[in-house]
Formats: structure tokens, C-alpha cells, sequence
């Protein structure tokens, strides 16, 4: 059984039809990194908001269920469906936004051992050093009393892991995590996930934009395009032998003599109000089918996509086989 | 004669024991058609340098000369300033938000140069960067990133410059716009034979474009080579360290070793001798109390390490992936 289900989560703007996630279905192992990647607008850091019920006002929740280890944590249709203290936790995009400003470090890591673990304050005190000696803060103890704006922004994210880890989450979702770190403090930080992920053997869904982040990081890959799910599968399959055209397009805007001839997303726009695939308008393979939305197809045990053009390669390799 | 020559830069913020000396002893050239790539994490000092070479701050001292003049000596001649341009990190911060983008763009070509067809060389230079002239009237806000970029650099290009200096001009871009900003910038160059001083922290995109590249740490230039070189053979151990940190999208070339502890030392506080020592894994007792020079290893490839120096024949022994 998974640990994180999520099946057919749905958001929109309050009063518009259009939808910025649409059927979005993520499952996680526990111990397991998976990637979520997509470019700016592709819905990466919505689907984690609404997982932890942290839509901003003008958006709403129009369908899907979330479950964690069994447990249902988000049902569209049903109110007051709530997770459990320790269920899923955020390490932010920006450190020190993540941070409150007024209060010392040390204190904010006090205050989740205290307030949701429970703990006397002694208690707490000793472990919240521990914890950030844990994660590789030097100085632990002088660091406890700064402040967040006398920190690096490497010292900072440290602190907000080192709170992921007060929590003990079981699903913990990375936002961004290094992005304005810089790569010899990414290296570090990547590591420490990788060293949380093997002692808690909790799940990470680790957004990022980086395809080379993903690469050393994540056992899974989930692709995002226009809040549609393109694409699952192993790091290895998904960059090897990726079956969505939109996958491809991003595997090959990383190579220099590719990405000259490809229209940008940007320049191209998103629309999310077509019915049909949203990726189609800019698909070089894009045929009549492409005007009804995809259902997911099997490529394989672990990868899914989420393309009528992948049914119509196998069922040409199906006749070329049988003709042979 | 090299197009852009700085020599001997020293940059001090503060004074006293407040003192930051963010450059501290930078050389280098730039020709005509040439690219030097700048790299380093932050707080090295290549932004700094940067607004030196461009004539937006003054040197503590040290010398820019542009094309053999004395840039700082005449840096209120017109004729001085419009040679030398810069297009900045964030296009949203960087460009007026009431301006139109024709007013942006015929700003510097109205101070710098005069004349009555600055009209038609907006149009030449939205062109230039792909853009129609119904972008005219366009602000800002109605612009995505890429496009807002792209106003940047024609309003870097609308005077002719001879240098155009890029500070992390693609770092808050999605990959395929990047790819694309970087593609237009290699065609201006081969079309003017502009020289470009390209400041980055993004190794892949410094790998595509760069003639050369010089690695900054704490405000001085550790290692210089050709690009190619640099990547393949390198020879500071912090730049071994910066390319084995960069993560490769190749999920079977995944590496679990982290190419450096702990993290850049303040300028305010920097160790007599090597100011890399306390990270080196090659430190030694002469790198406490000297400071090592920039030496000459092979043609154009030099580095500033006493280890490095004193074993030439350990050149060419160094794997690409930075390690002996």
C-alpha cells in the first residue's frame, strides 16, 4: 500500500470553470524521493498547497481524495476531513520567508517539539540542539539563539529541515529546497534529505524545476504541464525512454543543439481551459483524439503517461510484431 | 589589444573594522567576440566587479580600461559609458514598471547618444531580440519573464556597446526560455562582435556559452582556462569541488559524495594565507600563513594554489568528475 495516495485532485479559481490542477494522481512509497517537476505555472506548488489544505482563498478544492498510509486526509466531497498530527509537513521554497523574523531559531524549533510533540521544555531544549546539530549547523548551541536574518540562507534552511524533523513527518514535501542556495550548500542539503529519508523511511515529494536535482535525487519522477499530469515513472525509465512528447520537449531543451529549435513554454502560453490535452496546441504529434482529455496508459509496472500517442506506437509496434 | 583589461581590482565596503573587501586583486581580459564566463557562489565578489567594469561603482582601486582608455577616469564621458552596458539579474526589478518597454529601451540611446532616429532604432533593437514592434506599448507587468529579459538586453544593445556585461541573466528563467535567451545572445555576438563578461552560477549554461571561464571565491580569481579546459581538466580544488557539486541530469551518473563541508567563510573575516583553507581538503601549512598567486599551469590556464603549483605533473591526472 502506498503511503501517499492521491487520486484525482482537482483546483480551480473560485467562480471560473478553468482548472489549475486537473485529475492530478500521485502516489508515494514510504523511503522514496520522488520528483515533481513542471516550469513556472504548471501547478507544482498548488497540488502540495492543497494537500496541506493551504489553498490561498480564491482558490477551491473541485474534486480528488488524498490518503495517507490508508487514512483519509482530503476528500473533496466530504468537510471536515483532517490529518493527523505528524502526517505531512512543508520544507518551503524560501528559508528565510519559512522563518518568523521576531523570534530566535532555536525557539521556533522548541515550539514544534513542545507544542506538537509534546514535550516538557527541558526536553525540548536538549533535543532542538540535537537537531541542529543533526543537521550539520555548526556552533548549535550559539545558532539556537540567532536570529534568522544574522543566518545564511544555508544556515536558515537548515534550521526549517531540522524543524521537518522536530515533526517526524511521514510525508514530507521539499518545495524548491536549494533554489538561491548555492551548489556546494545544494550538495549538502541533498544529502541530509537523502540521510532523513533513510532514517525515518518517510516519503518525499521533492518539487523542483531541475532536471539535474531530480537526476541525483529522486527514485520517481512525476511531470506537470498545465496542472495535468504528463507523465510517472522511475528517474531512470521516465529519462531514458520518457513516453509523453511534453517529457521529451524537456529532456531536450537541456541540450544546447535542441532547445533552439523549441518554442518555449512561455512564448507558447498555457491554457487551462482547453477540454482536451492541455500540452496538444504545441504537441508536433498532435492528431484528432488530442481534442478528449487522456487518461492515464501504462507503459510499464511504474510508469504511466498520460498520451494517446503512446496507444497508438504500441499498437503499431503490436501489428509490426505481429507481422514479423 | 584585449577589448575590456582590469587589473589589480580592489573593492572595500566600509571601512575600519567594519571593513568587507569584497574584490580583493582581480585581473582579466575580454576581447572583441570573446565570452568570460565569472563564476562563483555568492558573496565572491563577481557582482561587484561587475558594476565596477561598467562604471556603477568605483573601484577602492586598481584599474578598467575599455578599448585602452581609463574607464573610470572618464566615467561621466558618454562616449566611455555607452561602450560598456549591462543587463541585470531580475528583469522585473531592473526594468521602470511605468515606463512603456519603447520608453526603456530608447532610454540609454536618448542619454548616450542623441539623435532624431532613436524610433526607429528601438524597432531595430526589439528586433534585434525577437520582438515585434507591437511590443512598444507594452509595460513591464504585461510581459512574462523571458520577455521582460529579452527588453533588458535590447535596451543593452540600442547603443552599440563594444561590452556587454550579464549578470546571472537567465538565473530566474524556466529552462526552455533560458535556453532560448542564451541562443539569442550567442547570435548578437557573432552578428556584433560584442564582448561579453557573463556572470553566473549556472554551470551548464557557462559551459554552452563561454569562451573562457574564471572561478571567483572571496573576491579573488582562483582558477582561469579555457571552457573546456576548465570543465574537463580542472585544477584549484574549489573549482573541482563547484563542478562536482553541480548535479548532471543523468540519473545512472548519480554521485553520493559531498564535494565540501561546510560553507564560505565571511569577507569581514578572512584567514591570513589562502582564504580557501578552511574548506581545502589539500590544505597545508603554507596555505595558514601565504597567500598563493595566480601561477601559469598550461596556455591560458592558471590557478592560485600552492598544491596545484608545486605538482605540475599532476596535471591531466584529474578525472572529469573533479576528483585525482
Amino acid at each position: 500500500m502506498s503511503l501517499l495516495d492521491v487520486r484525482g485532485l482537482s483546483v480551480g479559481i473560485a467562480g471560473k470553470e478553468e482548472l489549475l490542477l486537473r485529475d492530478v494522481t500521485l502516489s508515494l512509497q514510504p523511503g522514496e524521493i520522488q520528483g515533481v517537476v513542471g516550469e513556472s505555472g504548471s501547478g507544482k506548488t498548488m497540488a502540495s498547497l492543497a494537500l496541506l489544505g493551504l489553498l490561498p482563498p480564491s482558490v477551491e478544492l473541485r474534486g480528488g481524495t488524498a490518503a495517507i498510509g490508508g487514512r483519509t486526509v482530503l476528500d473533496a466531497s466530504r468537510r471536515g476531513v483532517t490529518r493527523q498530527v505528524g502526517d505531512l509537513t512543508m520544507v518551503f521554497q524560501n528559508p528565510r520567508g519559512a522563518l518568523n523574523p521576531t523570534m530566535k531559531v532555536g525557539h521556533q524549533v522548541r515550539r514544534v517539539l513542545t507544542k506538537v510533540r509534546g514535550k516538557s521544555k527541558g526536553e525540548a531544549t536538549t533535543e532542538t540542539v540535537a537537531l541542529l546539530r543533526r543537521v550539520g549547523i555548526p556552533g548549535a548551541e550559539r545558532v539556537a539563539g540567532s536570529y534568522p536574518h544574522q543566518l545564511s540562507g544555508g544556515m536558515c534552511q537548515r534550521v526549517v529541515i531540522a524543524m521537518a524533523l522536530a515533526y517526524r513527518p511521514r510525508v514530507l514535501i521539499a518545495d524548491e529546497p536549494t533554489t538561491g542556495l548555492d551548489v556546494t550548500v545544494q550538495a549538502q542539503i541533498f544529502d541530509l534529505l537523502r540521510e532523513l529519508v533513510e532514517e525515518t523511511n518517510c516519503g518525499v515529494l521533492f518539487i523542483t524545476h531541475d532536471l539535474g536535482a531530480v537526476a541525483e535525487m529522486c527514485d520517481r519522477v512525476s511531470v506537470l504541464y498545465a496542472g495535468q499530469l504528463m507523465e510517472t515513472g522511475t528517474t531512470i525509465e521516465t529519462f531514458e525512454q520518457p513516453r509523453h512528447p511534453y517529457t521529451r520537449f524537456l529532456l531536450e531543451s537541456l541540450s544546447p543543439q535542441e532547445s533552439s529549435r523549441l518554442t518555449s513554454t512561455e512564448e507558447a502560453g498555457v491554457d487551462f481551459s482547453l477540454p482536451g490535452c492541455r500540452f496538444a496546441h504545441r504537441c508536433a504529434h498532435a492528431f484528432e483524439r488530442c481534442s478528449d482529455f487522456p487518461q492515464l496508459f501504462q507503459a510499464g509496472p511504474q510508469h504511466l503517461y498520460s498520451c494517446f500517442l503512446g496507444e497508438e506506437e504500441d499498437d503499431v509496434a503490436a501489428q509490426r510484431s505481429q507481422l514479423a | 589589444m584585449s577589448l575590456l583589461s582590469v587589473r589589480n581590482l580592489h573593492k572595500t565596503y566600509g571601512s575600519g573594522a567594519r571593513a568587507l573587501p569584497a574584490v580583493r586583486g582581480v585581473s582579466l581580459d575580454v576581447a572583441a567576440g570573446e565570452t568570460l564566463a565569472l563564476v562563483g557562489e555568492s558573496g565572491c565578489g563577481k557582482s561587484s566587479t561587475a558594476r565596477i567594469v561598467v562604471g556603477l561603482a568605483q573601484p577602492t582601486s586598481g584599474s578598467v580600461s575599455l578599448a585602452g582608455e581609463d574607464l573610470h577616469a572618464r566615467v561621466h564621458d558618454r562616449e566611455v559609458r555607452r561602450r560598456a552596458q549591462m543587463v541585470f539579474q531580475h528583469p522585473d526589478q531592473s526594468l521602470n514598471p511605468h515606463f512603456t518597454v519603447a520608453r526603456t529601451v530608447a532610454e540609454p540611446a536618448r542619454l548616450l547618444v542623441g539623435g532624431r532616429d532613436i524610433e526607429d532604432r528601438v524597432v531595430e533593437a526589439l528586433r534585434t531580440v525577437g520582438l515585434g514592434p507591437e511590443y512598444r506599448a507594452r509595460r513591464p507587468r504585461e510581459l512574462s519573464g523571458g520577455q521582460q529579459q529579452r527588453v533588458a538586453i535590447a535596451r543593452a544593445l540600442i547603443c552599440d556597446p563594444e561590452l556587454v556585461v550579464l549578470d546571472e541573466p537567465t538565473a530566474s528563467l524556466d529552462q526552455s526560455v533560458r535556453s532560448r535567451v542564451v541562443a539569442l545572445l550567442e547570435r548578437v555576438q557573432q552578428e556584433r562582435q560584442v564582448g561579453y563578461l557573463f556572470i553566473s552560477h549556472d554551470l551548464t549554461t557557462v559551459r554552452r556559452i563561454a569562451h573562457r571561464v574564471a572561478v571567483m571565491y572571496l573576491g579573488r580569481i582562483v582558477e582561469v582556462a579555457p571552457t573546456e579546459e576548465l570543465f574537463e581538466n580542472p585544477q584549484h580544488p574549489y573549482t573541482r569541488a563547484l563542478l562536482a557539486a553541480a548535479p548532471v541530469p543523468d540519473p545512472r551518473r548519480r554521485k553520493r559524495v559531498v564535494p565540501l563541508r561546510g560553507e564560505t567563510p565571511s569577507a569581514s573575516d578572512l584567514p591570513t594565507g589562502c582564504s580557501f583553507q578552511s574548506r581545502c581538503p589539500l590544505v597545508h601549512d603554507r596555505c595558514r600563513t601565504t597567500q598563493p598567486q595566480l601561477e601559469p599551469l598550461a596556455p591560458d590556464h592558471a590557478a592560485e594554489c600552492f598544491a596545484v603549483a608545486s605538482r605540475p605533473e599532476h596535471l591531466g591526472v584529474v578525472g572529469s568528475d573533479g576528483r585525482p
